[in-house]
């Protein structure tokens, strides 16, 4: 098959060249097994790494977490959210409450934080879920900005200078400050791999297909059978419920939040959008490059303070132009690689 | 057997008419014709038919079930299948996978089970060459062979093409017109807008004329062509070798 397409078109781009399984698309042993020793190399970051590289590395997850969830909903589902913030804040606020008011455990919070995050999706979906392409991004804007404008008016969360873990309850997480950096690794680590391999999963599983089909023409989907509806609110609740996690997991890490921090429309989706694009849309390796690339910008650029800004926005307006499907799309194109092959193929 | 009963199907746009009350029967197996001139309203009834769209008043009976009220995904599900005159592949996904939609979600069917079939649609269509292409570097040909090879994938028993032929050259037009005698032979019942006449006459046993929302002539292909009303109203109008518009 492979061979006649090609000599007839031999001009046609043909990004992928792995054959998929032929039963109901295997993950194919090699994925699995770079996913897991890339899995395995990083959880030993917590004994290799000292403690600023440790966070470093944290950080380096949470981001690309953020930059997988997005990429899932604007990339393959084509609901392109500029209010992620929203779901962050609102599982960060949570998750501080849980912790500090109500004494839950760790992991308990956590899931408290992701439930209302998705709950609050939920609530937002009728609304939102009825725009679209723009509109829809103005739309999850509003909504996160309303949650931030809420949070600040609420007494109980400290209006506009926000809340802190007390020193107790960051003490039971762990005895010392080694301690709870390792946790909050753990914590990302095992976000960013769920981010990952869930996306990747079900981007194979015929729900990725309904998925992918309804980005690129609604109404064709929902005549071949596609319940589109039911689809985008199952990835739009989703996709929250892992933002509100990222958002645990981030204040965790920091300890304090206010709504501005919580609600931060450059932290939580600017950088993210940023990172997605020029890593590659609509591909699951995009993050991952685009995040890479975010942080050595970050790291060598920091001290250009404002001017860092204009250069990120520079570096994405020539990628943009350049290259429009990111860098992994040149690299896949030029090299003919595909790690998370997610195309069927016959 | 009686496969559709169409009854005083109506919609209204604003204060335009675009469906008066149509009444139509289609027996199963049956390959209809639909003609009329620009505006006469083929597209808004074939989304009236699909779900789409939802009529004003009328009722639409699908193999002896009312179906008035299902959207466009129900009827699907019911093997019902249209393509759509402005073509609208999913064209960041494969050709491959864009047959595999409707195979998998309005057939019922799982990712591997489809596989064969989905080989055989594009066999059938001419697109095996172009399975693992993407559908957006498809040529206006392929993309129409995409359309129906789309919509065979769902398995469907009733099959509504719109202008599927508008475009094409004459070479090209008359390999879709044995593809499409292919699947009615088959026992799908295939009910077809067009403006290529030509090619639609050498499918259909059976023409439906609109004007203005409404049947003006249903019947024998030849002898509803050669009816005077029809000759002012639709030849009149617009050469028949035209194929944009509808």
């Amino acid at each position: 098959m492979n061979d006649i397409s090609e000599t007839l078109q031999p001009s046609r781009p043909q990004v992928d060249v792995h054959p998929m399984g032929d039963s109901d698309l295997p993950v194919t042993a090699r994925t699995t097994l770079g996913i897991v020793l890339a899995c395995m190399l990083l959880a030993m970051a917590p004994w290799v790494l000292d403690l600023a590289a440790l966070r470093f590395t944290t950080d380096f997850l949470v981001y690309l977490s953020l930059a997988v969830i997005w990429n899932l909903l604007g990339g393959y589902g084509g609901l392109i959210s500029v209010g992620q913030q929203a779901y962050v804040g609102i599982g960060g606020y949570v998750f501080f409450v849980s912790l500090a008011f109500l004494g839950l455990p760790l992991p308990v919070a956590i899931l408290a934080g992701m439930v209302v995050s998705a709950a609050a999706a939920l609530v937002f979906a009728p609304l939102l879920l009825r725009l679209k392409g723009p509109h829809f991004a103005i739309g999850t804007w509003v909504m996160a900005e309303l949650c931030m404008l809420a949070v600040a008016n609420m007494p109980y969360l400290g209006g506009g200078s926000g809340m802190s873990l007390p020193a107790s309850v960051a003490r039971e997480i762990a005895t010392d400050r080694a301690g709870r950096e390792a946790v909050i690794f753990f914590c990302a680590l095992l976000l960013a791999f769920s981010a990952i391999a869930g996306s990747y999963l079900l981007l194979r599983s015929k729900w990725g297909l309904a998925l992918t089909a309804l980005r690129d023409s609604e109404r064709a989907a929902e005549s071949l059978g596609v319940d589109t509806r039911m689809i985008k609110l199952a990835v739009f609740i989703g996709c929250s419920a892992m933002a509100g996690a990222v958002g645990c997991v981030v204040f965790l890490s920091k300890l304090r939040m206010t709504p501005d921090s919580a609600f931060s429309l450059i932290d939580w989706t600017a950088y993210v959008v940023f990172i997605v694009i020029i890593g590659g849309i609509g591909r699951i390796e995009g993050p991952i490059v685009g995040t890479i690339v975010f942080f050595a910008l970050r790291g060598s650029l920091a001290d250009l303070g404002p001017l860092y800004l204009i250069v990120l926005g520079l570096v994405a307006i020539f990628v943009m132009l350049k290259a429009p499907q990111g860098l992994w799309g040149l690299i896949a194109e030029r090299y003919k690689i595909e790690i998370f092959p997610v195309q069927r193929r016959l | 057997m009686l496969h559709m009963e169409i009854k005083g199907l109506s919609k209204s746009f604003g204060a335009l008419r675009v469906a008066d009350g149509i009444d139509l029967r289609i027996q199963r197996g049956e390959a209809v014709g639909i003609i009329g001139p620009n505006g006469a309203g083929k597209t808004t009834f074939f989304n009236l038919i699909a779900g789409d769209l939802f009529g004003d008043a009328g009722t639409v009976v699908f193999k002896g079930t009312d179906v008035t009220g299902w959207d466009a995904r129900e009827r699907s599900r019911a093997c019902m299948a249209r393509t759509y005159q402005i073509p609208q592949p999913f064209h960041g996904m494969t050709v491959y996978e864009n047959v595999l939609v409707g195979a998998v979600f309005a057939g019922g069917r799982s990712q591997s089970q489809s596989r064969q079939h989905c080989e055989e649609i594009l066999q059938q269509t001419h697109l095996s060459e172009f399975a693992n292409t993407p559908a957006s570097s498809l040529t206006l040909l392929n993309r129409k062979r995409l359309e129906l090879a789309r919509a065979l994938g769902s398995s469907p028993e009733l099959l509504l093409l719109d202008e599927i032929a508008g475009g094409l050259t004459d070479a090209e037009c008359s390999d879709l017109v044995k593809t499409i005698l292919d699947i009615n032979a088959h026992g799908v019942t295939v009910i077809w807008i067009e403006h290529v006449v030509h090619a639609l006459l050498e499918v259909v046993n059976r023409l439906v004329v609109l004007n203005a929302g409404s049947v003006l002539r249903d019947g024998e292909p030849h002898r509803v062509m050669r009816s005077p009303d029809v000759r002012e109203i639709y030849l009149g109008v617009e050469p028949e070798a035209d194929g944009a518009g509808s």
